[in-house]
């Protein structure tokens, strides 16, 4: 996420508030901006979560007990 | 002591307020008490209910085009916020707010959702209020007391009507569903629409939680039988009996908060504590309120009041 972009967030909230004009494409466009944000934010937070949490499959423990476990 | 005024116009969150502590009802509902900073559960619902209001008029009043009801239910939300600070702790924030009423919206689309708004004389029957004597008389003017709710969408699902209330959550689960079953909040939403004529069978309760990577959606479904109803009503009139008990003993013998007693339980840390346990240890608790507290009256059919 770039400055550029950050700051098209902050002047959406900050005009709105203000009730200066800002049009509908201009709104949308900023949303797409937040959109953005958000899923590169999850995105960090699921490979930082993957580099943490190695899946660790206990020795001896087959698929078929796996999906039984999960399904209980 | 201050001059109070009995509440003219009782709700569920005074009912709510009173049963779990008298004193936080003295507090809250008598002298009108707010925390400095607010809470952001209930800042960030009220947004969120508002762009939904707009979001619906837009789109079922007006027929305007989704995306076009859409981005004016998510402006409707950042006005509404206005520049409340975003919390320190959790996803409650506006830019996920504005987000969330997108994907409201993807989960239940417009006039492919299964639950669509009852179409009254004058647009979508969405925010809707109401204000009904509830049987009981005003303990200082002998008026008719007031009961009031205001519920955001009155529904259509499988041809019958219910009253519609969303919710928005930290997290949920199987007690986030349960916690609803016999919610009185939804069984007085639903006497007051068959008071106005309304035949309702019961209430819809959709929840959109705020999650860390996305957002999550519920919704459950409430029968409010008549026998229901009827238990509300004589409950909800016990209640309101014995607020005017506590009020008549604090008139009769010229107390104040002392007429009115504590919990000393779970209402003192419930909802990460009880914004009055900062007067409820003190010897002379009226002396904190200035430094610690604003006045601003809680309006059961809209925005709040300042006061």
């Amino acid at each position: 996420m770039s400055q550029e972009q950050r700051q098209k967030i902050v002047d959406m909230r900050q005009r709105i508030l203000n009730q200066e004009p800002y049009s509908d494409e201009e709104l949308a466009d900023a949303i797409a901006t937040l959109r953005i944000l958000r899923s590169e934010a999850a995105a960090g937070s699921r490979a930082k979560r993957a580099a943490k949490e190695p899946k660790v499959v206990k020795p001896g423990l087959d698929l078929n007990t796996l999906v039984k476990g999960i399904k209980k | 002591m201050t001059e109070l005024l009995f509440p003219r116009v009782v709700d569920n969150t005074m009912l709510s307020s009173f049963k779990s502590c008298e004193r936080k009802f003295f507090y809250e509902h008598l002298h009108h008490l707010r925390a400095h900073t607010g809470s952001i559960h209930l800042h960030c619902g009220g947004a969120f209910a508002r762009g939904l209001e707009v979001a619906r008029q837009s789109f079922w009043g007006e027929g305007l085009s989704p995306e076009k009801s859409l981005l004016n239910g998510q402006r409707a939300i950042i006005e509404f916020w206005g520049d409340y600070p975003n919390p320190e702790e959790g996803h409650k924030t506006w830019e996920n707010c504005v987000l969330a009423l997108e994907s409201y919206f993807t989960q239940y689309p417009w006039d492919k959702d299964t639950l669509q708004p009852y179409m009254g004389k004058s647009g979508p029957a969405v925010e809707f209020s109401f204000a009904l004597p509830i049987g009981i008389d005003h303990p200082q003017t002998g008026e008719p007391l007031l009961y009031a709710g205001r519920y955001d969408l009155l529904g259509i699902y499988q041809n019958q009507l219910y009253v519609v209330d969303e919710k928005t959550a930290s997290r949920m689960g199987p007690s986030w569903r349960r916690q609803w079953t016999l919610r009185g909040q939804f069984t007085g939403y639903c006497w007051g629409a068959l008071e106005f004529g309304f035949p309702v069978v019961g209430a819809i309760v959709r929840g959109v939680s705020f999650l860390k990577d996305s957002f999550g959606h519920e919704e459950v479904l409430l029968a409010r039988p008549s026998h229901m109803i009827r238990d509300w009503l004589v409950t909800t009139r016990q209640t309101i009996r014995r607020m005017i008990d506590c009020w008549d003993v604090m008139v009769d013998h010229e107390l104040a908060e002392n007429a009115w007693t504590r919990d000393f339980a779970d209402a003192c840390s419930a909802y990460s504590g009880c914004q009055f346990q900062l007067l409820c240890d003190k010897v002379e608790p009226m002396k904190w309120v200035d430094s610690n507290f604003i006045r601003q009256e809680w309006n059961p059919i809209g925005e709040t009041l300042d006061g």
